[in-house]
């Protein structure tokens, strides 16, 4: 097992979020804040704002009417799913050079990640959930660990992912084994650093095992399951191949229709598919 | 069933699903509507990207072999090591198996 002290100091190490994140969860911390405020910290980085653009008119962040500037986007979609679309953005400028390896590509691990985060919001807007920020990014971050420990030990981690896949063996176990702790534990390290909302952190942390009593059970219910559903419909791959089992307690809390996870198949391939596109890190 | 779909895809005869609404949340088109691709124009001068549309594909899932469903579940059922307990992790499969038989169709699989 290696030195856990010295990874944990290799996550906090980790690159910082795009200065224009701080920024814009300063400014959002003042109650006082207007729309002009978070649009001058927006548009002062360009390449940040095109891309800012392109990610507010995709399905995900569900306007039907065509976004052109930033104040539109605030004023459509609102301060929060603003600053949830800055992060997504910010993230995929952070993993954008991650080397590929051939025993495991670090594009269908984010391509899984959308998978979750669209599966997310399609249940939240299946369940009638009236405010659905936050589903999305949810989602996509789930697996933020997996994505630091990639980045961190590139190669090794990709033969982890590949040998748990082949093997139905439980990625957590090997995680453990070989680095002290697993990628739940290592994204909220990143999390924290990252000034993530209680919400993220606690997605980060117990999407897997869930959790009741969070912030949003409803939100982690979908989650977890919606992880479930992107493995079963092998959208992009986690390292898992076997499909497990949910927690019981999540139909309880989702309380979902007869017929309503089948009935999504049409609407969740449609969205990921234009997501992987719109999402795509490397353009 | 619903799709949606960028304007630019918009054709003849297709049924609108869910309203068009403006960022003032005023109807511009009603659910129901029928749509032509003369459309396309006011839509885009009203500043609209995406359009929810009826689809059939439901009827079409139900046209897929069912010799390709068998295989789709065979294969779902080799990595679950679990009983489904409820009408919803039946369902789970469900949207499993359609999944799993569009990529065997697509040659993914």
């Amino acid at each position: 097992m290696k030195n856990v002290d010295k990874l944990i100091d290799s996550i906090r190490e980790f690159p910082t979020l795009p200065t224009i994140y701080s920024s814009l969860l300063d400014v959002l911390s003042n109650p006082f804040s207007t729309i002009k405020d978070v649009t001058d910290i927006i548009i002062r980085d360009q390449s940040i704002t095109s891309k800012i653009i392109k990610v507010a008119n995709s399905p995900v962040f569900g306007t039907s009417t065509r976004v052109d500037t930033i104040s539109q986007a605030i004023f459509l979609l609102g301060f929060n799913e603003i600053k949830n679309i800055v992060l997504t953005v910010s993230i995929m400028k952070i993993f954008q050079n991650t080397k590929n390896f051939s025993y495991f590509n670090f594009i269908d691990l984010w391509k899984h990640s959308i998978g979750v985060g669209t599966i997310t919001r399609v249940l939240g807007s299946k369940l009638g959930i009236n405010n659905l920020e936050n589903y999305f990014i949810s989602g996509l971050l789930h697996d933020l660990g997996k994505l630091v420990f990639y980045k961190i030990f590139g190669e090794e981690y990709a033969k982890i992912l590949r040998y748990s896949f082949d093997n139905f063996e439980e990625i957590r176990e090997i995680e453990k084994k070989t680095f002290g702790i697993t990628h739940e534990i290592a994204g909220e390290i990143l999390a924290e650093k990252w000034r993530f909302t209680t919400l993220l952190r606690e997605v980060i942390k117990y999407h897997y095992l869930f959790r009741k009593n969070t912030e949003d059970d409803k939100l982690m219910a979908c989650v977890h399951l919606a992880n479930i559903i992107a493995i079963a419909m092998n959208l992009g791959n986690s390292g898992s191949n076997a499909i497990y089992q949910p927690n019981y307690e999540i139909w309880g809390i989702l309380n979902l229709s007869e017929g309503a996870l089948s009935s999504m198949y049409n609407e969740i391939m449609d969205v990921y598919t234009k997501s992987i596109d719109i999402l795509n890190y490397s353009n | 069933m619903s799709k949606t779909i960028p304007i630019i895809e918009l054709q003849d005869g297709m049924i609108l699903k869910k309203p068009v609404v403006n960022k003032f949340g005023q109807v511009l088109l009603r659910e129901g509507t029928e749509l032509k691709q003369s459309h396309i124009r006011v839509l885009q001068l009203w500043g609209i990207n995406f359009l929810t549309i009826e689809t059939n594909e439901q009827e079409s899932s139900l046209e897929i072999d069912e010799s390709i469903l068998e295989k789709s579940l065979e294969l779902i059922k080799q990595r679950m090591h679990w009983e489904p307990r409820n009408k919803h992790e039946f369902d789970l499969l469900e949207l499993a198996k359609k999944a799993i038989a569009n990529q065997i169709i697509k040659g993914e699989l």
